[in-house]
């Protein structure tokens, strides 16, 4: 079997993370036609409107509302949050790959990016 | 505005689109500013979806070896920086100069035209500087239409770079990929292959949608409904695009790309004006 390459993980890193994603919306999406009756967008709907400070913290939220009391806001929150974090993972995995094949000048390329991005997501 | 109209009009934006070869976010942000969706929610929200609308193409540009991943981790420094920065600055300036900054920025899509016309294949004895050798920045990748391997190599890193930078700042200032203005950085500066360039483009928007999602959804501009709705229809209408694509004549997509890109600029020229 050839061996499996950093283009076939990040290959399926982005159509994994980006299909999971989708289906999760199209439930929350069901589920909020369901829920409120009607599918007008109320774009003033605070419920629906995330402010993470700190988008870690803000996936063990969503994570836990989900699991004990999905409504739509929460299932379709966690939809966005798996399509924000299938770019990010795939920063992870390139550095685990230029570690793994000891390309040290990679791993910190890689290492500049996932830190700006980790910064981003957690500091405002 | 209501659930359908969303899903099926970022549906007819991804698709649309997907056949020109303008990314889905430049045609759905117009769209949804014409439905009345603030422009900066417009903005705020297509932008996460572009990783979806993206990821697609891109994953299969990944697994066929078109996507330099090196050149997009040492580009994507500059994008993300170009990104976040780009975000904040539209959180804070008045939507009616977004407009014309909108306009404006799709000007730069003219370039996909000009581009159809020069050569297909690597020019041969580019000189790389020291640190382009340095960051490795060469590759190799099969080409179907030549039937063979054609491996080429990437110079002015030091320039792309930053160059990059405004690219990201544009980005995420306007929610949109800017696809078409990262292809003439790695194509005029970077000398990249034009399929390298655009594998490679489409990879960094995906991560360069990130970082400027980054800053908006914490602004709390992002609204799930919303962005859930345009997600989960502009990568349907994409993905029917990318289908229908090989079977349309370039004179048409040509035709198709020039109506759409005018039509759009006017739109967000009126909207400026008449903005207060």
């Amino acid at each position: 079997m050839r061996r499996l390459t950093l283009e076939d993980v990040i290959g399926y890193i982005l159509v994994i993370g980006v299909a999971t994603s989708l289906l999760i919306e199209s439930a929350g999406l069901a589920l909020y036609v369901a829920d409120r009756g009607a599918i007008e967008i109320d774009l003033s709907d605070l419920e629906a409107c995330a402010r993470p400070r700190d988008f870690f913290a803000y996936i063990i939220d969503v994570t836990s509302s989900v699991l004990g009391n999905p409504n739509y806001a929460s299932v379709m929150a966690l939809g966005l949050v798996l399509l924000m974090l299938t770019p990010y993972i795939r920063v992870v995995a390139s550095v685990v790959y230029f570690a793994f094949y000891r390309n040290y000048k990679y791993v910190v390329i890689t290492l500049i990016v996932f830190a700006i991005l980790t910064a981003s997501l957690i500091v405002h | 505005m209501d659930v359908v109209t969303i899903v099926l009009t970022s549906a007819f934006a991804g698709f649309l689109g997907s056949l020109i070869g303008l990314g889905g976010g430049a045609i759905v942000i117009p769209i949804l500013s014409i439905l009345g969706v603030p422009l900066k929610q417009a903005i705020a929200n297509s932008m996460i979806t572009l990783i979806a609308t993206s990821s697609g193409s891109a994953s299969a540009y990944v697994r066929e070896r078109l996507t330099n991943i090196k050149a997009a981790m040492y580009l994507e420094i500059f994008t993300v920086i170009g990104a976040i920065v780009g975000a904040t600055i539209t959180l804070l300036v008045p939507s009616k100069y977004l407009y014309f900054f909108f306009a404006a920025f799709l000007s730069s899509s003219f370039y996909g035209i000009g581009r159809k016309m020069l050569t297909s294949t690597p020019r041969d004895g580019i000189r790389q500087d020291k640190l382009s050798r340095w960051l490795e920045l060469e590759g190799a990748y099969y080409d179907e239409s030549l039937d063979k391997e054609v491996s080429y190599k990437i110079a002015r890193a030091y320039l792309g770079g930053p160059a990059m930078m405004i690219a990201g700042l544009a980005a995420g200032m306007l929610g949109i990929g800017a696809g078409a203005f990262k292809v003439a950085i790695h194509e005029l500066i970077l000398k990249m292959p034009p399929k390298v360039s655009s594998a490679t483009s489409n990879f960094i928007i995906g991560m360069t949608a990130l970082a400027g999602s980054t800053v908006f959804i914490a602004s709390g501009l992002v609204n799930v409904v919303l962005a859930g709705s345009i997600a989960v229809g502009a990568t349907i209408g994409s993905l029917a695009g990318s289908r229908l694509l090989p079977k349309m004549s370039d004179k048409t997509i040509r035709m198709l790309f020039l109506a759409v890109l005018i039509y759009l600029i006017l739109q967000m020229v009126y909207k400026g004006v008449t903005s207060s």
